[in-house]
């Protein structure tokens, strides 16, 4: 018996031993790394390198941007993440990336100015990297823009205050009139409110000074030299650059009406929809594009994790000139267009919201729509059966290709039923068993 | 039962052997690692912006000590450090397969553009402390300095009067002022304290004093003087 328990401490020695060593954390360290501005097939996602991972990802054919600079590294065990202490430290380093493939330098890079695009404003899904004069040039565009509405904002105000002063007038006039017992329509012309300025439609980020990788599918490393000719420490890194596997069909973005902020993705066509209730769904179509996993969640995060063997898809270009369409079979119950809605808080202590069509009043009290999409309604009122919705172009009979989603209602009011069949294994091996007790010769 | 005890021993002696084998040679490094701490030979506080290099590889630390340098294939190396306003350190190494440690002190060669300094004083639970913040031409304050080797000397004086219209009292204190390194600091990391026990006499509340200062370094001699000295200990 004691040779069994000195096997067992000594077995659990070495392995608590040996799990000791991994699980120290790194303290706070000045270190290298690269910050990232990756293109992610509809965007740009930001984020940073630490040194703690050797790979970097890119999307070929698309310009990305990398940045070396020294900044505090530390581990947050809670999210088991390095993070980047940019506020305590953010200092460059200066010098030039070099690019090899199979030993050899096949590019240098020297930093260039680059602004980010939005050409659908800051909050939209889309946007264009533009490099030295063209980015000043976008950047100083979208500069004009807001002094110039600036300008027009402040003439707005000023035809308010105008029109106030004439709307006090009126009524004034008004009482007057009726004071003076002069009744019916007047022929006093009610001044008319100024509208407030459209805000500027796009948008540019500052110019920010950056190396600009553009580089065909392939394996590559890279380091940072120095302006004297040395290799800064740390700074060589794998870079894989991919490409999508197919591209094509539609994917939904859909926003429950009852949860908007927990917005879903309905990718692939043989995903189901289910609907169980009253259910108002906000669609957004997105052409899409299918990239690797592990890849594509390294090129979004160095320090997230994804499945080698597995595809994802990715929403690249939002489709707004379509229509939607509801329909069992072949019967079309509803044709849908594309409109914009309000997110309004209710006020009080229920602390909830309500998703309001976006109207010209809205627009009076200077409001911007929240989103603009399909809305869905599904009502109880519809028979428990399997529905499709489609998108159509507009002007055209024909469905968009793979953009065919199933729904299917569920009914609750029997659900309760499902819950004894769940213990039926339960109750027939409980009979089996007494059964086989009872016979049991004592 | 014995035998079977034994063979049971036999094969845990071998697993442990293995483990402690394989554990050997996978954490056993084929190459030379060289880390270590440089720090400002005077405050023991980091140099800013110091470029390290060895071999073909280079660094830049802008507000830490240690560094680290790996992949070196064993042999000798030159180990250079510069950083603005310190003495260059250049200095032969010889690395050796595994982790090689160096420490490595800078002198500091000059406060860049020292033209004055300007003086604060704070009561403190221990004493006044004295804040001593270097000035260029432009009269701007200097941030970015190595730590030399200063001598304070000062003289505190009761403040008979206002601030504006005063007559130096009697001494208070009169002689060399203890100076300490403040890493925290961004202008005043050269401090000065007073204690209160080495001041003469009784103080009585809300009283103030005058200090005058000269500050020795090798770059000359600077004065100043503080005129509202506060005199009250502060209590935390």
């Amino acid at each position: 018996m004691r040779i069994y328990v000195i096997a067992i401490c000594l077995i659990a020695i070495c392995i608590l031993s040996a799990g000791g060593v991994g699980a120290q954390a790194p303290a706070r360290r000045e270190q290298l790394v690269y910050s990232l501005t990756a293109f992610d097939g509809a965007s740009f996602s930001k984020s940073f390198c630490p040194p703690s991972e050797d790979t970097l990802y890119f999307i070929a054919d698309n310009s990305s941007v990398i940045d070396a600079r020294k900044t505090f590294i530390y581990f947050w065990p809670i999210t088991r993440r390095y993070m980047a202490g940019f506020r305590s430290l953010d200092e460059k380093l200066p010098g030039t990336i070099e690019i090899l493939k199979g030993g050899e330098v096949i590019q240098t890079l020297q930093r260039q100015t680059y602004t980010l695009f939005y050409p659908e404003g800051y909050w939209s899904d889309k946007a264009t990297l533009y490099s030295d004069q063209e980015a000043e040039r976008r950047f100083a565009e979208y500069q004009s823009a807001v002094e110039a509405f600036n300008r027009k904002l402040r003439d707005y105000y000023e035809e308010m205050r105008i029109y106030r002063e004439e709307f006090n007038r009126f009524l004034e006039e008004m009482r007057i009139r009726r004071e003076s017992g002069e009744e019916g329509i007047t022929n006093i012309e009610m001044p008319q409110e100024p509208s407030p300025p459209d805000f500027v439609d796009f948008y540019a980020s500052e110019p920010a000074q950056g190396f600009i990788l553009n580089l065909p599918v392939g394996n590559y490393q890279i380091r940072l030299r120095c302006p004297d000719g040395r290799i800064y420490e740390g700074s060589e890194k794998n870079v894989v650059v991919f490409e999508s596997r197919r591209t094509g069909g539609v994917g939904y973005e859909i926003i429950p009406g009852n949860r908007w902020t927990r917005r879903e993705s309905v990718d692939d066509p043989s995903w189901i929809i289910h609907g169980a209730g009253h259910n108002v769904l906000y669609f957004n179509p997105y052409h899409q594009a299918e990239y690797n996993e592990l890849y594509h969640n390294k090129l979004e995060d160095p320090q997230n994790s994804g499945r080698i063997e597995r595809w994802k898809w990715v929403h690249i270009d939002p489709i707004d000139d379509v229509h939607m369409v509801l329909s069992r079979g072949e019967e079309i119950l509803q044709q849908i267009e594309r409109a914009p809605y309000f997110v309004k808080q209710i006020p009080g202590p229920e602390l909830g919201y309500e998703i309001i069509p976006y109207d010209d009043e809205l627009l009076q009290r200077g409001y911007q729509p929240t989103f603009e999409s399909y809305q869905i309604e599904l009502s109880t009122n519809l028979p428990p059966e399997e529905y499709t919705v489609s998108a159509l172009q507009d002007g055209s009979a024909e469905h968009l290709p793979e953009s065919e989603r199933s729904i299917r209602l569920l009914r609750k009011e029997n659900a309760n039923y499902l819950y004894p069949i769940a213990f039926f294994p339960l109750v027939f091996g409980i009979v089996v068993i007494l059964s086989r007790w009872t016979r049991i010769d004592r | 039962m014995r035998r079977r005890n034994s063979y049971i021993l036999l094969i845990i002696g071998v697993l442990v052997g293995v483990l402690f084998l394989s554990v050997y040679f996978s954490t056993r490094i084929p190459y030379g690692i060289l880390e270590g701490r440089i720090v400002d030979e005077v405050s023991g506080d980091v140099v800013r912006r110091v470029r390290l290099s060895v071999s073909d590889r280079t660094d830049i630390l802008f507000n830490s000590k240690d560094f680290r340098f790996t992949h070196l294939s064993p042999g000798h190396y030159e180990f250079i450090a510069e950083a603005p306003y310190y003495d260059l350190v250049n200095e032969e190494i010889e690395i050796n397969r595994g982790v090689n440690t160096l420490e490595i002190s800078m002198r500091g060669l000059e406060i860049p553009g020292l033209d004055g300094i300007i003086s604060f004083t704070n009561s403190v639970e221990e004493g006044i402390e004295i804040e001593i913040r270097f000035r260029n031409t432009q009269g701007r304050g200097i941030t970015d300095y190595p730590a030399l080797p200063l001598q304070l000397e000062g003289t505190l004086y009761h403040r008979e009067g206002t601030r504006d219209d005063y007559t130096l009292g009697r001494v208070l204190y009169e002689g060399e002022i203890a100076l300490f390194w403040d890493p925290e600091a961004h202008l005043a990391r050269n401090k000065g304290l007073i204690p209160w026990d080495e001041i003469n006499g009784e103080l009585v509340e809300e009283t103030h004093g005058v200090l005058e200062l000269v500050l020795h370094t090798p770059q000359g001699s600077f004065e100043d003087r503080v005129e509202n000295v506060a005199l009250t200990r502060k209590e935390e």
